[in-house]
C-alpha cells in the first residue's frame, strides 16, 4: 500500500516544495503582523472615517475566500498592467487577508488592557505613545499571542493555496507526483507529515514563546 | 418567538440549499458512468451548463451502440484516473493520452485521434521568429497544463522553465497576461481558443509530439473495454467517427 521506494524518490522535490512554502507562510506572517498592528491601531483611533475604513478592509478580505484573493491577485492585476510573479501574487494575498485576522486578534489584546491603566499612566505624565509603547502593546501582545500562534499555523497550511496559481510548494509538487504515478496514498501521506512535522514545531515555538512571556499577576 | 421562527427557517433554507443537487442519482446496469473534465476544449467543455465536446459527442454515440445511457461526473484532470480505478466511474472521455506510466493503471483503447501535434502558441512580438522548435523555449518560460501531454514532453526538458496551471483557459489567460512567454498544448486545443480571439497569434508545431485520444476504462473490466472498441471500431467503419471529426474540426 504503502510505496516507500517513491516516497523516498520524491523526498528532495517535496523538500524543495516544503522550503516554499515555509517561505510563503513567512512572508505573508510579516506582512499580516504588520498590517493587522496597523489596522488594530487604527481601529482604536478617534477618527470615525479611519475606523470605516478599517472596517472595510476586514470585511472585505475575511469575507472572501483566500483562493479568490490569490487568483485575484494573479489574474486580474496584471489587466491594469501590475504583473507579480506566481510566488509574490500568494504570498502578497495571503499576507493581505491573514492581515484583516491578525487585527481582529490583537485589537482583543487591546481591549482586554484595563482603561484604569491607561488613565493611570496618562496620570503619571506619560504621553499617549508611550502609553501604548510601554503599557498597551506588552499586554496586548501577551494577550494575543495564543491567538497569533493559530493563525501562524493557519498560514503554514494555506500556503498549499498558492499551488493554483502554479507556485510549486509542497502541496504542488505533490500534487505533480501523483499526477505521474497515480499513487495518491503514498505521496498524501508524505505531505501530510511534513506539513504536520512544520505545524508541530511552530506550535512548540510559540509555546515556548507563551511561556517566556507570561507574567504571574 | 418571531425571531426563533424565522432563524429556524434560514437554518432549513440554508440545510436545504447545501442538500439541493447533492441527492445520489440512482444507476443500474444500463447506465454508463463517464468522467471527464469539462474544461478541455473542444474535446470536453461547457456550454452554459452543459458538457459538449467532440470526446462527449464519441462516448455518446458508443454508448447508444451498447444500448446504454450515459451519466457524466465533471471532476479535476488528476482525478480522473484515481477515481477510475476507485470504481466510482466506469469510463473516462476527457482527451486523454495514452502514456507508459498511465497504461500501468488503467486500460486504453486504440486512439481515435493519432495526429494531434504539440504546437508553441505565443503572442506576436515586433521579433518574432519565423520558425521555432522546442530547442527555442529553453531558458523561458512556458506554460503548459498539469497532466497533460505537453507537460509529461516538457518535464523532461529541465532547461524549460515551466508554469504547470489546471486549465486551458488559466494557461491562456497566463499567455495573454505576460506571465509566459509561449503556451505549449495540443493544436486542436489552439485552434478552438483562437476562434474565439480577435487578437492574432503566433503558433509553431513541434515536431515528433503527437497529441492522442483514447477512451479509458478500469484494468478489471476487459468486457467493457472490448465491447467499447468494437463499437469504437465500428463507427470508423461507417464513418460516424470522420464526421464527428469534420464537425469539431479535427483531423
Amino acid at each position: 500500500m504503502i510505496d516507500l521506494e517513491l516516497i523516498r524518490n520524491s523526498l528532495p522535490s517535496l523538500l524543495q516544495g516544503a522550503s516554499i512554502s515555509i517561505q510563503i507562510a513567512f512572508i505573508a506572517a510579516a506582512l499580516g503582523l504588520l498590517i493587522g498592528t496597523l489596522l488594530a491601531l487604527a481601529e482604536a483611533s478617534p477618527f470615525k472615517t479611519v475606523q470605516y475604513g478599517v472596517a472595510g478592509y476586514v470585511t472585505l478580505f475575511r469575507g472572501t475566500p483566500m483562493l479568490v484573493q490569490i487568483l485575484t491577485l494573479y489574474y486580474v492585476l496584471p489587466q491594469f498592467g501590475i504583473i507579480i510573479a506566481p510566488f509574490w501574487a500568494a504570498s502578497l494575498a495571503i499576507g493581505l487577508n491573514s492581515g484583516a485576522y491578525i487585527s481582529q486578534s490583537i485589537r482583543t489584546g487591546i481591549s482586554a488592557v484595563s482603561k484604569g491603566q491607561i488613565e493611570a499612566a496618562r496620570t503619571l505624565g506619560l504621553s499617549p505613545w508611550m502609553t501604548w509603547r510601554y503599557i498597551v502593546f506588552p499586554q496586548a501582545l501577551r494577550t494575543s499571542l495564543p491567538a497569533l500562534g493559530n493563525e501562524l499555523i493557519t498560514l503554514v497550511k494555506d500556503s498549499s493555496l498558492a499551488s493554483i496559481i502554479g507556485v510549486m510548494e509542497l502541496s504542488k509538487e505533490a500534487s505533480i507526483i501523483r499526477g505521474r504515478t497515480y499513487d495518491a496514498f503514498s505521496i498524501l501521506l508524505a505531505v501530510s507529515i511534513i506539513y504536520l512535522f512544520l505545524t508541530a514545531t511552530l506550535s512548540l515555538c510559540i509555546k515556548k514563546l507563551e511561556g517566556a512571556l507570561k507574567v504571574d499577576v | 418567538m418571531i425571531k426563533k421562527t424565522l432563524l429556524l427557517m434560514l437554518i432549513c433554507a440554508g440545510l436545504a440549499l447545501a442538500f439541493y443537487g447533492n441527492t445520489p442519482k440512482q444507476t443500474d446496469a444500463n447506465t454508463l458512468i463517464v468522467g471527464t473534465n469539462a474544461e478541455f476544449p473542444p474535446f470536453t467543455f461547457r456550454n452554459d451548463t452543459r458538457i459538449i465536446g467532440f470526446d462527449i459527442d464519441i462516448i455518446n454515440e458508443v454508448a447508444k451502440r451498447l444500448g446504454k445511457t450515459v451519466q457524466f461526473k465533471d471532476m479535476p484532470f488528476d482525478a480522473l484516473i484515481p477515481e477510475l480505478t476507485l470504481g466510482y466511474v466506469d469510463v473516462l472521455a476527457a482527451g486523454m493520452s495514452s502514456t507508459e506510466e498511465r497504461a500501468k493503471r488503467v486500460s486504453f483503447t486504440k486512439p481515435y485521434i493519432k495526429s494531434d501535434p504539440l504546437v508553441i502558441l505565443t503572442m506576436v512580438h515586433p521579433k518574432s521568429p519565423q520558425s521555432m522548435d522546442v530547442g527555442d523555449l529553453f531558458g523561458k518560460t512556458v506554460v503548459v497544463n498539469e497532466g497533460y501531454t505537453a507537460d509529461l514532453f516538457l518535464s523532461s526538458k529541465p532547461e524549460v522553465d515551466l508554469i504547470r496551471l489546471a486549465t486551458p483557459a488559466d494557461a491562456f489567460l497566463a499567455l495573454k497576461n505576460g506571465r509566459a512567454y509561449a503556451f505549449v498544448t495540443a493544436q486542436s486545443t489552439v485552434n478552438s481558443f483562437l476562434a474565439t480571439q480577435n487578437q492574432t497569434f503566433m503558433t509553431y508545431v513541434i515536431k515528433d509530439a503527437m497529441e492522442t485520444c483514447s477512451l479509458v476504462i478500469a484494468k478489471n473490466n476487459p468486457e467493457l473495454l472490448s465491447a467499447v472498441q468494437s463499437a469504437l471500431d465500428g463507427m470508423e467503419q461507417d464513418g460516424t467517427l470522420a464526421q464527428l471529426k469534420s464537425r469539431w474540426m479535427l483531423q
